[in-house]
């Protein structure tokens, strides 16, 4: 268990997808919660997995997208909170 | 084995149609079926794909899946010992076998003696050497797993309700002890 927050998970995720994120012709800064990185094309199934496997190493946290619902799955929002969520129980 | 000439033509020319004949879900896995190929239904065959010239009866494809655009499978390479198979069993048995619901990207190549398992995916450009468990997701040459998922990712699968289902695989970090 760590005291991990939504903030510092948002603000890594921005970080390790900031490349993708000036292709697709946006700021990472203005990106909202419920920007969905997955319906937009910003990251697709591999640039998921990679993602997952990212936080796993920074967090210590094994990310289960189950828990999500299906139309969240994608959203930096909930994503973000279910990664802290993982990371605090 | 040497190739009856008939055979052999008949094979190439039917190859070359479904090349590029429409009918991804229908006339070309039924152009594909008369060369020979073990094709399942609901199988998906995207355009310029090459499914093993000489002997198509060495290939299996399974129920619903999809065959990704300038995908090539390769089910036999000319050696001592695939000459002594085919002489003993002319019909052959299948060497490459895609099994239900697989998903193989585009531009992948298959070598032969493979299994790719059930609702198994293959990424865009991948070379797959060796069998692929269920449910597996590899990549690159040779195709390596890199995630496994609870449900395959057929035509009619929401995205999202694949993804929800990824767990990624970590590779195995080479060790420095010895």
């Amino acid at each position: 268990m760590s005291d991990v927050s939504a903030a510092e998970v948002r603000s890594f995720l921005l970080h390790h997808i900031h490349d993708q994120v000036l292709a697709s012709g946006l700021s990472p800064q203005e990106l909202s919660d419920d920007f969905d990185l997955l319906a937009t094309g910003t990251i697709d199934s591999m640039g998921l997995i990679e993602l997952l496997s990212a936080l796993e190493d920074r967090f210590g946290v094994t990310a289960d997208l189950g828990e999500l619902d299906t139309e969240d799955i994608g959203l930096i929002g909930p994503f973000c909170e279910h990664i802290a969520h993982r990371a605090r129980s | 084995m040497i190739e009856r000439p008939f055979v052999g033509a008949r094979n190439r020319v039917l190859q070359v149609l479904a090349l590029y004949a429409p009918g991804a879900a229908t006339l070309r896995p039924a152009l594909h079926r008369l060369r020979g190929v073990h094709i399942g239904p609901d199988v998906f065959i995207g355009t310029d794909a090459i499914i093993e010239t000489a002997q198509p009866h060495l290939v299996s494809i399974g129920k619903g899946a999809v065959i990704g655009i300038r995908t090539v499978i390769i089910a036999h390479f000319r050696s001592e010992g695939a000459e002594a198979a085919a002489e003993a069993d002319p019909r052959g048995r299948p060497t490459v076998r895609i099994e239900d619901d697989v998903f193989i990207g585009p531009g992948v190549i298959i070598l032969p003696n493979v299994t790719i398992g059930r609702g198994a995916v293959v990424n865009a450009g991948s070379v797959v050497t060796r069998s692929v468990p269920a449910l597996t997701m590899v990549q690159g040459n040779p195709a390596q797993p890199v995630a496994r998922f609870g449900v395959p990712l057929g035509m009619h699968t929401p995205l999202k309700e694949f993804y929800r289902t990824l767990k990624p695989i970590k590779p195995n970090k080479p060790s420095h002890d010895a």
